[in-house]
């Protein structure tokens, strides 16, 4: 967490979640240029560097697919979060691999002629005016742009200074980038190969994408809708769920009219309530558990405390908190969040309200 | 942070907690099917290209090649081929430069004379370039190395083929004969244009009935050079052209009618 800025705070888990991309980049190149070499050999042979533009360009566009995949996995089954734990890393490892395809077409494509390359990428086929002939490469250039802002940004450190709202909504332009990168191979590589099965290839990374996506939305919305039914409006206090419904050690999700979301987390014999969105990257605190008597996030394991919420030290991420109490087995929440950081006495399950 | 063994009765997944073994086993799984999906796309993918071609480049050592030198109108050598007594008869060999740059600067000023040439041999069916290395060293003229007065220039025989419109593709020459495997298409649209623009001789590749391939040199209906507004616009593209057919030589050139490409 956010005590200091570290360049990777590493543990046996990322440390294998590193070696699985990797081993599986390694595969994926490996299998690609054998392939091509068996198909195609003799004096037939493909140029080296073209295998390894297609090689990595094809590789990092499936990466980018299962990284866009892992996120709405994780929301429809939280099975997936072992994925998601360290997604930042393999998003930084497709970026490396989307560079590499990119440093050798330039040079191989664009390189060696009266031109300077990076002029060339965006002028050299000039027929912008025409769908068939459209200058692919540009596509992909704007796409890199973006994904190295991305990358260049993957840190805590601009995490912290740019704040989560900010950070999030400027990743959520990975989306641009792919739609350019489907456009990019679209129209740059599927117009000269024979077989159609990569152009179902990239239908299938599309349709499976959207439809993921559209799934996990609705459902998001279905349990928003479900929580708004529970959550009647008592007067100032609002009743948000029955003790007896919250699990011990985990949360009730509960939605507001102002679309802001309260964690209300049963443990230890005590009830509280803070804010769902994880100061670190949005991540949903109500689908976490209390973990050594802190809400940890399902995302990335940040804590708070659930009575202040305040990391426990030497971290310092805060969120809102909210008064909450119990009367006749229903917990009541005060809608009106507390400043983050604010200390509020748990309800005692048992006590006096 | 500590294991938590009872994790496994309501499993929770953190990084640095001991993964409870619901999760762990569900990873266990996954990794190797994500992993086995790729590699099964790149099998998909990596067998899925079109045949280059047998095109060459042999960069192995240089060669030297003795002709003469001519633009027509794209650096040239005659080289010759038999010499018994007969009539001798030459074969074209193109020229370029190192990169996606013509030769004209070295071979336009030696044009009629007999030179010798340096460079790595491109090749594809039965057609070979030469990439001049060394650089202005590259050509010399044979009256500096053996001090002897020039004999005349072969001219190249011509005929006529007649006026034909045929469906291809301008390909840059260099690429197309083996510098860049495959050389042609949407993906290499850029690269063959600033190969062309660059000086390296734009060619006409078409293929009949049977998929077997033509290659023309292509040039304006005048014989000068076809690297013009009106043409390079169209490098890489399938299109339809008219134009006529000429035999120089050993070489068939196309002499294009810009006003005729239509994109297909």
């Amino acid at each position: 967490m956010s005590h200091g800025y570290q360049a990777v705070l590493w543990n046996k888990h990322k440390r294998t979640y590193d070696l699985a991309v990797a081993g599986g980049i390694v595969a994926y190149i490996g299998t690609f240029i054998g392939v091509s070499m068996a198909t195609w050999s003799g004096p037939n042979i493909l140029s080296t560097e073209i295998l390894l533009i297609q090689a990595f360009g094809s590789c990092a566009f499936i990466m980018l697919t299962i990284i866009l995949s892992i996120g709405p996995l994780a929301r429809l089954n939280s099975i997936f979060n072992p994925l998601l734990y360290n997604r930042r890393h393999f998003g930084v490892m497709f970026f490396i691999v989307a560079l590499a395809h990119v440093i050798i077409a330039t040079f191989w494509y664009h390189g060696f002629g009266i031109v300077n390359p990076l002029v060339s990428i965006l002028s050299m086929n000039s027929e912008y005016d025409r769908i068939a002939q459209f200058p692919f490469e540009s596509l992909g250039f704007v796409a890199l742009l973006i994904l190295f802002v991305m990358a260049a940004t993957s840190h805590d450190f601009w995490l912290a200074n740019l704040k989560p709202g900010v950070w999030k909504a400027m990743h959520m332009f990975v989306y641009v980038a792919y739609g350019l990168l489907v456009l990019h191979v679209v129209l740059g590589a599927l117009q000269a190969e024979r077989s159609s099965l990569y152009t179902w290839l990239v239908i299938a990374s599309a349709v499976w994408l959207t439809v993921l996506h559209v799934l996990t939305g609705a459902r998001e919305t279905s349990k928003d809708h479900h929580g708004a039914v529970a959550a009647r409006d008592g007067g100032h206090w609002m009743a948000v769920a029955a003790l007896d419904d919250i699990p011990n050690d985990r949360a009730r999700i509960v939605p507001m009219k102002d679309g802001e979301r309260i964690a209300v987390f049963k443990y230890d014999g005590k009830v509280s309530a803070v804010s769902n969105v994880c100061a670190h990257q949005n991540g949903p605190l109500g689908e976490g558990k209390i973990v050594d008597g802190c809400i940890t996030c399902p995302w990335h394991g940040y804590q708070y405390n659930p009575d202040n919420g305040q990391s426990p030290p030497p971290f310092t991420e805060k969120i809102p908190t909210y008064k909450v109490k119990i009367e006749g087995g229903h917990v009541f929440v005060d809608p009106t969040p507390l400043p983050p950081g604010t200390p509020v006495a748990p309800a005692i399950i048992g006590g006096n309200a | 942070m500590t294991d938590h063994p009872s994790n496994d009765k309501d499993p929770f997944y953190v990084g640095y907690l001991t993964a409870p073994r619901r999760f762990a086993v569900f990873s266990m799984i996954l990794i190797p099917v994500l992993v086995g999906v790729g590699i099964l796309s790149a099998g998909i993918i990596g067998s899925s290209h079109r045949d280059p071609g047998t095109g060459i480049w042999d960069l192995s050592q240089p060669i030297e090649l003795v002709g003469w030198a001519d633009m027509a109108p794209y650096p040239v050598l005659r080289v010759q081929t038999m010499d018994d007594g007969l009539l001798p008869t030459y074969e074209t060999v193109f020229v370029v430069s190192e990169g996606k740059i013509g030769a004209g600067d070295r071979i336009g000023p030696l044009a009629g004379r007999e030179v010798k040439a340096t460079g790595f041999l491109i090749e594809r069916d039965g057609m070979r370039m030469l990439e001049l290395v060394g650089g202005m060293d590259a050509v010399q003229e044979m009256v500096d190395v053996r001090g002897q007065p020039p004999e005349l220039p072969p001219t190249p025989e011509t005929a006529s083929l007649g006026t034909y419109t045929l469906k291809g593709q301008i390909i840059d020459s260099k690429c197309y004969l083996g510098v860049m495997k495959p050389g042609e298409g949407k993906p290499h649209k850029s690269c063959a244009t600033l190969c062309i623009i660059g000086g390296i001789p734009p060619m006409f590749m078409t293929q009949n009935a049977e998929g077997e391939r033509m290659v023309y040199l292509v040039t304006d209906p005048d014989g000068s050079s076809a690297v013009k507004q009106g043409m390079t616009e169209y490098i890489a593209d399938w299109i339809e052209v008219t134009g006529e057919i000429e035999t120089q030589g050993d070489v068939a050139v196309f002499k294009i009618n810009r006003e005729t490409i239509r994109r297909l």
